[in-house]
């Protein structure tokens, strides 16, 4: 059964369709609409300010309907613009009068959110980017503090729908374009988990069987898998150049990574090491099996116990609760199936080369007899 | 055949009180590796002189570790081949590995008393809270000489010499030092901080060693 389905061609098919349709939709995707800058980027209470806003993706010109802009603190405190000019699409100048009672208290200075909506862009949010300094003018009017005086003059902003009414993927402000990523770093670790599992089933099936092609798929599944960790490492790495500002942040998860390669290596150095086949395969499989648990304490507990910049780890929530939206998934999941696919297709093939070499060993072997 | 009846509890127990009788007699394993731990504190301190907080962490795992992978490593590969021969013949398996691990468990706790005895004497004791350091200092070397046993067995089926444990032992190390580390790093500190989750990922991979050792075990022991 299992033989007919990898000696089939239509799983190769499916991994390529997958991965073709995953860098379509991963790359051509737009990005949902986003505020870049702010200027100026801080007011006093009681002033009128006029701050013009820079977005990206977004259409206030081509689809004003419903546009507006407010400043809130905490979402429990909006201010609606008075005043608000399209420039263009991505350009909009909005002016507050900022009422004076709404102040911060003497010397200190709260940070507000910028929200921008339209009916067809959605929500927009710069979150924490103007500084709201206290009130200082002559006239005594009666300050209350933001902490205890409800704002009079608000209203709630009212959107339509919290997201882009077309096709998009989430704008968030470190992360930029480099969310597509996604489809090309994380599912490269599922792959490369995918091809450990086979191994250390293999190497399992070897010890009860002691049938060679039980240790050769074990072996080659380890040499794909590091490849694929390989490339796990080298889109991790200018994803964290871009997002965090370093090749190689001082990351639970990323040392725990470089731990689980460096086992694995040590089976390859193992392998290597050993010149007699059977003792070869026995002691390599012993070794693998010993390696996937502690691969696994590595990968996933050890960052779980620390502070980590990967989501899931750390106290961070995971991808599925917030990150990753309904968009991403779509080209998410057949990224995963199809890398593995692919990934598993490799491993097919240098499976068959090495059976190849066997059997010319064989023969070159019976020719020199 | 008496090794049927005999529980393994009770085949282990013969085995340390076997490996300790060995050792009593010739003491050559342990006195070189207190000689290897003390002169290497001693190194220490003439280099440094003045240590604090993490360094002393770092550096007294460092020297742990080294000195486990030196006086553990030798646990299979010392025995000669006949002499394993015997052992394999009257008793089980997991009754050699247990026994092994649990004797190299107990010699490295008592080279690390004394480790720590000479560290602190020249380099000064940081640490705050003593009770979950020594436990942290338990574990861990429970767990190091669980991991460095299993791996000797393979570096000696293999090839019988300590350059392969090295390579072999590192990575399989390195999680437990990282786990250590971490967590001895918050006795430096006063203020009790939760050390419920290192506690249990040392105790998990206490565990998981030994019980993924003892699975794959019978498969090399008589090769």
């Amino acid at each position: 059964m299992l033989d007919r389905i990898i000696k089939s061609n239509w799983w190769k098919w499916t991994g390529a369709f997958l991965v073709f349709f995953s860098l379509m939709v991963g790359l051509l995707t737009p990005l949902a609409p986003g505020i870049v800058s702010i200027s100026p980027d801080s007011l006093q209470a009681g002033d009128s300010i006029s701050i013009r806003i820079k977005t990206v993706n977004a259409h206030f010109l081509s689809k004003p309907a419903g546009l507006q802009g407010a400043l809130s603190l905490e979402n429990q405190y909006v201010i609606k613009s008075s005043f608000l000019h399209v420039l263009s699409d991505n350009e909009i100048q909005m002016s507050f009068k900022f009422p004076g009672h709404f102040s911060p208290q003497k010397g200190s200075v709260e940070l507000l959110d910028l929200e921008l909506a339209s009916d067809y862009d959605g929500f927009l949010v710069l979150r924490q980017s103007v500084k709201l300094k206290p009130y200082s003018g002559k006239d005594s009017l009666i300050i209350h503090s933001i902490s205890s005086s409800p704002a009079t003059n608000t209203e709630t902003f009212k959107v339509k729908s919290l997201t882009s009414q077309w096709f998009s993927f989430p704008y968030r402000e470190i992360l930029y374009e480099s969310v597509r990523n996604l489809f090309f770093h994380v599912v490269m670790w599922f792959a490369m988990l995918t091809l450990f599992l086979i191994s250390v089933v293999y190497s399992i099936r070897y010890l009860r069987s002691a049938n060679k092609i039980d240790d050769i798929i074990a072996a080659e599944s380890v040499q794909v898998g590091l490849v694929f960790a390989a490339i796990g490492i080298i889109t991790g790495s200018i994803w964290a150049k871009f997002t965090w500002g370093d090749w190689w942040p001082n990351d639970p998860k990323l040392n725990g990574t470089a731990i689980a390669i460096l086992l694995y290596f040590a089976y390859m150095i193992l392998r290597n090491s050993l010149s007699e086949d059977q003792q070869k395969a026995k002691i390599s499989a012993v070794y693998n099996i010993f390696a996937f648990p502690l691969m696994f304490v590595v990968i996933m507990v050890l960052p779980r116990i620390t502070a980590s910049l990967h989501p899931g780890n750390g106290g961070n929530p995971a991808f599925s609760t917030y990150d990753l939206d309904s968009h991403l998934r779509i080209a998410f999941y057949p990224a995963c199936l199809g890398w593995i696919l692919i990934s598993l297709w490799i491993m097919d093939i240098r499976i068959r080369i090495r059976k190849l070499e066997e059997i010319r060993e064989n023969q070159l072997v019976e020719s020199s007899l | 055949m008496a090794k049927n009846k005999m529980g393994f509890l009770k085949e282990s127990g013969i085995l340390i009180k076997k490996e300790f009788t060995l050792e009593w007699r010739t003491k050559t394993g342990i006195q070189s590796i207190l000689l290897y731990a003390v002169s290497t504190v001693f190194l220490c301190y003439w280099a440094i002189h003045k240590i604090e907080g993490e360094a002393w962490i770092a550096l007294y795992w460092l020297m742990a570790v080294f000195s486990a992978l030196n006086s553990v490593g030798r646990g299979f590969l010392q025995e000669s081949s006949a002499q394993q021969f015997y052992y394999y013949g009257i008793a089980s398996p997991y009754a050699i590995l247990f026994s092994k691990m649990v004797f190299n468990g107990l010699v490295l706790i008592l080279v690390n008393l004394v480790l720590l005895f000479f560290y602190s004497l020249t380099l000064g004791f940081p640490i705050k809270q003593i009770f979950p350091f020594f436990l942290c200092v338990f574990l861990g070397i429970m767990a190091l000489s669980g991991a460095i046993t299993f791996l000797s067995a393979i570096a000696s089926k293999a090839s019988g010499n300590l350059s392969l444990l090295a390579i072999l032992g590192m990575p399989v190390l390195l999680p437990i030092i990282f786990l250590v580390i971490h967590f001895s790093a918050g006795t430096l500190s006063g203020e009790s901080i939760g050390f419920g989750k290192d506690i249990l990922a040392l105790c998990m991979i206490n565990l998981i060693v030994p019980s993924v050792a003892a699975l794959v075990f019978p498969y090399i022991w008589r090769n």
